[in-house]
């Protein structure tokens, strides 16, 4: 298992280096720069009054510097965006979009596979078919669309339950701390709701069809002649053996905890790393795009070491040399 | 290795189908005792009540945290912006939102009225000397820094400094570029000394806040733009700061010793959000207060509720279409007129604005001293058009598009994505123009990407949208040279007249001299001017004494009252 570890830590080593070399040359192919002093927030796209901007450095010398800073001094760089450390931005941004994430994601693994098992349990029911059909739907739906139709629903334009948009009401740090925890909650409700809706869809369609392949498998057939009963054979029997394709779903979306939820925080004014990176991008703030790609690429590998780990710790064969 | 997980997916699975609302009541409640409670930056100097007390400051009117005879409740209004402050000091920021925040902390020398002409801010009075080449200030002597520092004329000479530094890459250091110094003569006393005279020489001297030099002061230029002082900064402005929670929210305060008196509104909170949808439905719902520059049709909606209230100005924003007059046809007069007598651009202001806007008629903005209202747009005129194209040469082709020497009347127009009055824009443009057998390709680009082929004179046309100066000057876009022509447009003798322009102190003549100009761009066509779009802005009823001006809607916030019945909101 040790062995197993290391020779993947030492795989994404050199993977995660590829992945950061390529994002800087992508990033600085683009044309435009962060000196342009650009409002892209204003009807006018020049000013006459405004100076334009410095000549650019050339590319390698630019990633000579900064691998250096990052490698030696482990300095992430400068925001020239929110003109402040890339730590300071990072270190703000990521705890808003965890607070978003981990019960998205823990809320979507629950309720699709909850729903996968009862529509694979009641094959050709009325909740199978339910479920086939929602979950078909709200795969089809564009969360930014989604995110819209709840906003209006809920939070002003037909019933005003909930707040709109932000990660907590205006002033709220002035209020006292079970205050805050509410107001936290209420502000989570929709943005999640609309994670979880798009998302637990795709866990419910593939826990239904790999346990239903399971469950026609003979060792199935067998112990359902011997007479066990049907929820000792799904429960004990068949989900342990769908569980390890889901497991490797559960690894490939581990990311999305980080950077998964761009639009999602785009349509409810979330501050976190999915819309720091689309303003990241669209002003050439190389240094905070960047420090983004290590973070979102280091959680991908993570998410991908911790899946193989699981199917090792859940299949034996796995583990086995081959 | 005992496999954990199998052990408890069964569990888990169990537990969703059996007892759901059990298992979201624990998430939540273990989410919520997770939650991030970073504390809001806070400014580095406060008053305390008590210190609020000893400085005397006045409360007794208004209930601050200094608390008075008579206090009522707090005021606080909330502000839409469409993103976040880019930086808060004077020098440094660069976008719109961090624009008219800064104006609330930070004042200059004078006060821009609503007609453009100056009155007293900093300053009380000023003079120019007989040649006009040196500009004496006289500094009022009640103002504090919201730290509680004598604001004194050695403020005013190091700001000039630091504004021409090149490492602080000051926005509008090109205003100075006519100003030889500026020297604090005593506390009181500051002058301004230009290397010659011209009619724009106060402007000059005013644009920018005054920064403080006891903060200041010892930190190197190339360190200005990374220092701390952006995000928290000292002013001497109706508004002090007091916190700003980076994409979430910038609170200010009313600033209990402002020198013209103390704001009525006693915290102001600008709100960052991105999606208009949410901009919209936060103002129906009354959770917001103001928003600004609104599309068309969201501001007819939002004004017709009981609410709220709509303001509408003329923008300092024209749009039009620039040809590329270094490209055949493009660079034959005659084409340009031919297409823009295609295009009518009253339509455009009824379709896209719903009559919220007016037909530009050349480069000169209405509202500056140099616009010459009797002279006339090209007329919308389809026969013109076609008449002109026919004696270029061009025939309609079988498919409906003009061709000469084989070649189709077809070509690519650009704009940036990101603003979709630009696109709208585009998509009329190409109908209208295909009427007279002109095929139009559109392009829509990122809006860096659409800069970067302006720069390189990459383009057939395009729509663009020209932000306007609040100073009479056509140098920055129409001289040959000119960073921002991109279109390839000028003459010797353009030059020698813009320059000849503004430099002119006499006004009668420099009048004179604009219209001329004028006259000779709306002739020569290199822009199809389109229209100008009323800035479209919209308030809360229980807000008073609103007034919205043109050199910045935030200039007379200071003003504004919250009515007493709503205060308690």
């Amino acid at each position: 298992m040790l062995d197993l570890i290391v020779r993947r830590i030492a795989i994404s080593i050199p993977i995660l280096a590829l992945v950061v070399t390529l994002a800087f040359v992508l990033v600085r192919a683009l044309p435009g720069h962060p000196d342009a002093l650009l409002d892209l927030d204003a009807a006018a796209e020049f000013t006459p009054e405004v100076l334009s901007s410095d000549p650019r450095r050339p590319v390698l010398e630019e990633f000579a510097d900064w691998s250096t800073a990052l490698f030696l001094r482990g300095d992430f760089g400068y925001s020239t965006l929110r003109r402040q450390p890339v730590s300071e931005v990072l270190a703000d941004a990521i705890p808003h979009t965890l607070r978003l994430t981990i019960p998205a994601l823990v809320l979507q693994v629950l309720v699709g596979v909850g729903l996968g098992i009862i529509a694979a349990t009641r094959r050709g029911s009325v909740a199978d078919g339910g479920v086939r059909i929602v979950s078909l739907i709200l795969f089809s739906t564009p969360s930014f669309y989604l995110g819209i139709v709840l906003m209006f629903v809920f939070a002003g334009g037909v019933f005003s339950w909930l707040p709109t948009s932000g990660a907590e009401s205006l002033g709220a740090g002035h209020s006292s701390l079970a205050e805050r925890l509410l107001d936290q909650t209420r502000h989570l409700v929709l943005p999640v709701l609309t994670l979880v809706l798009g998302s637990s869809a795709v866990w419910a369609r593939f826990t239904r069809a790999e346990l239903l392949e399971v469950l026609g498998v003979e060792h199935i057939v067998a112990a359902r002649a011997r007479g066990v009963s049907e929820r000792r054979i799904v429960w004990r029997h068949a989900l342990r053996a769908a569980i390890v394709p889901l497991v490797t779903l559960l690894g490939l979306a581990f990311p999305y905890l980080i950077g998964g939820a761009v639009i999602v925080e785009m349509v409810y004014g979330w501050p976190g790393i999915g819309r720091l990176a689309v303003r990241a991008v669209i002003a050439r703030d190389y240094d905070l795009f960047l420090a983004i790609q290590i973070v979102v690429g280091s959680t991908v590998l993570l998410g991908n070491l911790i899946a193989d780990l699981a199917q090792a710790g859940i299949d034996p064969r796995i583990r086995r040399p081959a | 290795m005992k496999p954990m997980l199998a052990r408890v997916a069964p569990v888990v699975g169990w537990l969703v189908s059996h007892c759901p609302a059990l298992v979201v009541s624990g998430i939540v409640a273990v989410l919520a005792a997770g939650c991030d409670f970073g504390a809001p930056t806070k400014p580095s100097v406060e008053f305390s009540a008590q210190e609020n007390e000893r400085r005397g400051s006045g409360s007794t009117v208004l209930g601050s945290s200094s608390g008075g005879e008579n206090p009522r409740p707090a005021t606080r209004i909330v502000v839409l912006s469409v993103a976040d402050a880019d930086s808060l000091n004077p020098l440094t920021t660069s976008v719109q939102t961090g624009s008219e925040i800064v104006t609330l902390l930070f004042r200059g020398l004078c006060e821009i009225r609503p007609d453009l002409t100056f009155a007293p801010s900093l300053a009380r009075s000023w003079e120019f000397s007989e040649d006009r080449l040196q500009l004496t200030f006289h500094l009022r002597d009640d103002v504090l820094w919201h730290d509680g520092t004598p604001f004194t004329a050695a403020d005013v000479e190091f700001t000039f400094g630091i504004q021409k530094e090149p490492a602080v890459k000051f926005s509008a250091v090109a205003w100075k570029r006519f100003i030889e110094s500026c020297v604090a003569v005593d506390p009181r006393t500051v002058r301004f000394t230009y290397v010659r005279a011209y009619p724009d020489q106060l402007a000059d001297a005013n644009v920018g806040g005054i920064v403080p030099k006891h903060i200041l002061g010892s930190v190197p230029p190339e360190e200005i733009r990374r220092h701390e002082f952006q995000r928290q900064p000292i002013g001497t402005g109706p508004y002090r700061f007091v916190a700003w929670k980076k994409d979430q929210e910038i609170e200010l305060a009313a600033f209990d010793r402002y020198y013209e008196g103390r704001a009525r509104i006693d915290t102001v909170i600008f709100r960052p959000e991105p999606q208009p949808e949410t901009r919209v439905l936060l103002m129906k719902s009354g959770q917001a207060d103001v928003i600004t520059r609104l599309a068309a049709a969201d501001f007819a909606e939002l004004a017709s509720l009981p609410h709220l209230v709509g303001h509408a100005l003329a923008d300092r924003v024209y749009y039009f279409l620039g040809w590329n007059l270094t490209r055949a046809p493009f660079d034959r007069r005659e084409v340009r007129e031919a297409l823009t007598c295609a295009i009518d651009r009253r339509e455009l202001v009824r379709a896209l604005l719903s009559d919220r806007g007016s037909v530009c008629r050349g480069p000169v903005a209405p509202f500056l001293w140099g616009h010459d209202p009797t002279i006339e747009a090209l007329p919308f005129d389809v026969s013109r058009s076609e008449r002109l194209l026919a004696a270029e040469g061009w025939k309609r082709g079988a498919d409906g598009v003009l061709v000469r020497d084989g070649k189709r009347f077809s070509f690519r127009m650009m704009t940036n994505s990101g603003n979709a009055l630009k696109s709208d824009t585009l998509t009329f443009v190409q109908g209208m123009l295909a009427k007279v057998g002109v095929d139009v390709i559109q392009e829509i680009i990122e809006p860096m990407a659409f800069k970067s082929r302006l720069e390189q004179h990459d383009f057939d046309g395009f729509v663009g949208a020209l932000g306007v100066g609040l100073k009479m000057d056509l140098s920055g876009i129409w001289k040959t040279n000119a960073a921002y022509n991109f279109i390839g447009y000028g003459s010797k003798e353009l030059d020698a007249a813009i320059d000849e322009a503004a430099g002119s102190v006499e006004r009668v003549r420099g009048k004179e001299l604009w219209s001329r100009i004028q006259a000779k761009i709306v002739h020569d066509q290199p822009y199809t001017f389109l229209f100008i779009p009323d800035q479209l802005n919209i308030v809360h009823r229980r807000l008073g004494n609103v007034e919205m001006q043109i050199t910045g809607w935030t200039d007379s916030l200071h003003r504004w009252v919250v009515s007493e019945q709503e205060a308690a909101r």
